[in-house]
């Protein structure tokens, strides 16, 4: 079943879009509802409602992986869960900032968004994640008042989570180890981005608490932007993460983790791609900040 | 009492001295207001100056703008909104000055924004950006309504010296020498009358 998974995988990789498709819709040459895979998308859609039915095939394509087996689906579904918290992050944001609109990805396994969009005290958001395993230790007291610091106690909660998830996966100790090491990997390159936004100590004392085993990765940028940060720390784990599990584990688990990279980053980029084009930048910046398959 | 009534006033002593009570009020009006020209037209001129920062100001805004369009871009729409959603918008309320006894429409900042609660050093930069651009910008705006105003001003001070020189004073002269003629012409009469009769 596991060989199954990854060559449906591989199957659902070749239809990703290439760097020639992503350069041909931020040029105008084609729409991104000629590819087959988003052909929902209509000309005259919002933005917002573009946004939602990207993100739709990401899910789309996620799920119909973790549906192929009952057996890996908690960690595969684990990796979609990511999106979940992403929409936690933002509803603390709108409930603790000036709750002015925003939108969520439409996604929920165990909190949708309609229900988040609910939830209006900070307690409700951590009740609800309690309730549903999303937390494996309780809240700590947050020292500095900042949502940033609950943000990343979410994103360190959320590798705990899925570490746990991958625990109880039963699959080869070699596979399980390499997944291991590539969420450490991938938890310690956005610990590097938590110690730009958060004092070092801060970061170490939540990741510690969140049981996390990983140290902020060192990453050396030659200006002090954290825009800069995340497309290296993106663009790092392809090249050292997904990589190394892409040709080591062709054929097995991880190379799902691998997969959900892509199908994400493809989503991402689109998302760029769109929101460039209607801001009006220019063809060679949006390019710029799009992160290609290697 | 209209300009063309001027005409049909009797030649007396009493008109005289009425048109000279009067060109000697509106030549000192005129005079008043030319002296308002002149001091409007030196604030302007102040304020000009200031209108100078304008194109340093668009540029500011365009280049803080640009980096915001990219950053939102970047980060993505998601991320972007829910972050701006930490921000206090600031609060700006409009007023009524008075320029030089002009009454000129204002923007003015009654609370700054407050963006104290993001935390990530890109999203600080930008904000902070835009709204020391949209401050300058503000600044900028105020400074050109006011030119507007006082310019309008200026313009209607300019048309009433004008007519004052061009033709109200023209005109009261016109008829101040013609009665002073007519009443210097009666007294003369009057004069040799006088004289004819006291002959006899």
């Amino acid at each position: 079943m596991e060989n199954y998974i990854a060559v449906r995988a591989h199957g659902l990789k070749s239809r990703l879009l290439t760097r020639n498709d992503y350069e041909q819709i931020v040029n105008g040459d084609k729409d991104v509802g000629a590819f087959k895979d988003y052909s929902l998308i209509g000309e005259k859609d919002t933005l917002e409602e573009k946004l939602e039915k990207i993100y739709r095939v990401y899910v789309s394509r996620i799920t119909l992986l973790a549906k192929a087996s009952q057996e890996y689906s908690p960690f595969i579904y684990a990796l979609l869960d990511r999106l979940e918290i992403e929409n936690l992050k933002i509803q603390l944001r709108h409930i603790l900032g000036y709750a002015r609109p925003v939108i969520y990805y439409p996604y929920g396994r165990h909190i949708g968004p309609a229900k988040i969009s609910t939830l209006k005290t900070e307690s409700s958001i951590w009740e609800a994640l309690r309730e549903r395993d999303l937390l494996t230790t309780d809240v700590p007291k947050f020292t500095t008042g900042l949502v940033a610091e609950r943000e990343a106690f979410l994103d360190f909660q959320y590798y705990s989570y899925l570490m746990k998830q991958l625990d109880a996966v039963r699959i080869d100790k070699e596979e399980k180890s390499e997944l291991k090491e590539a969420i450490k990997s991938e938890a310690s390159l956005h610990l590097a981005y938590w110690t730009r936004v958060l004092k070092p100590q801060t970061v170490e004392n939540l990741a510690k608490y969140s049981g996390l085993d990983a140290k902020p990765a060192e990453i050396t940028l030659k200006e002090e932007s954290t825009t800069d940060l995340l497309k290296t720390i993106h663009e790092t784990i392809m090249r050292k993460i997904i990589t190394r599990i892409e040709t080591r584990h062709f054929t097995t688990l991880p190379f799902v983790y691998a997969y959900n990279f892509y199908a994400k980053l493809e989503a991402q980029n689109l998302e760029k791609i769109l929101l460039g084009k209607i801001i009006g930048l220019p063809g060679e910046i949006i390019i710029r900040n799009l992160i290609f398959l290697e | 009492m209209a300009l063309q009534e001027l005409a049909f006033l009797p030649a007396s002593r009493g008109t005289l001295q009425y048109l000279r009570r009067k060109l000697e009020l509106v030549k000192r009006g005129k005079d008043v207001l030319q002296m308002r020209r002149d001091q409007l037209a030196k604030e302007v001129l102040a304020i000009m100056d200031e209108l100078r920062k304008r194109p340093e100001a668009e540029k500011q805004f365009i280049e803080a703008a640009r980096y915001a369009a990219i950053m939102r871009m970047a980060r993505g729409e998601h991320e972007f909104r829910s972050m701006s959603s930490l921000v206090k918008p600031p609060k700006l309320t409009h007023i009524i000055v008075s320029y030089q006894g002009i009454p000129v429409p204002q923007i003015r900042i009654t609370e700054e924004p407050d963006w104290t609660r993001l935390a990530d050093p890109d999203y600080r930069r930008v904000i902070e950006n835009l709204w020391n651009a949209v401050k300058t910008m503000i600044d900028v705006a105020n400074k050109e309504v006011a030119v507007e105003k006082i310019s309008d001003q200026l313009l209607y001070i300019n048309r009433v010296v004008n007519s004052l020189e061009k033709n109200v004073i023209p005109q009261l002269e016109s008829a101040l020498r013609r009665v002073e003629e007519k009443v210097v012409d009666e007294e003369l009469e009057d004069f040799v009358r006088v004289k004819i009769l006291g002959g006899k």
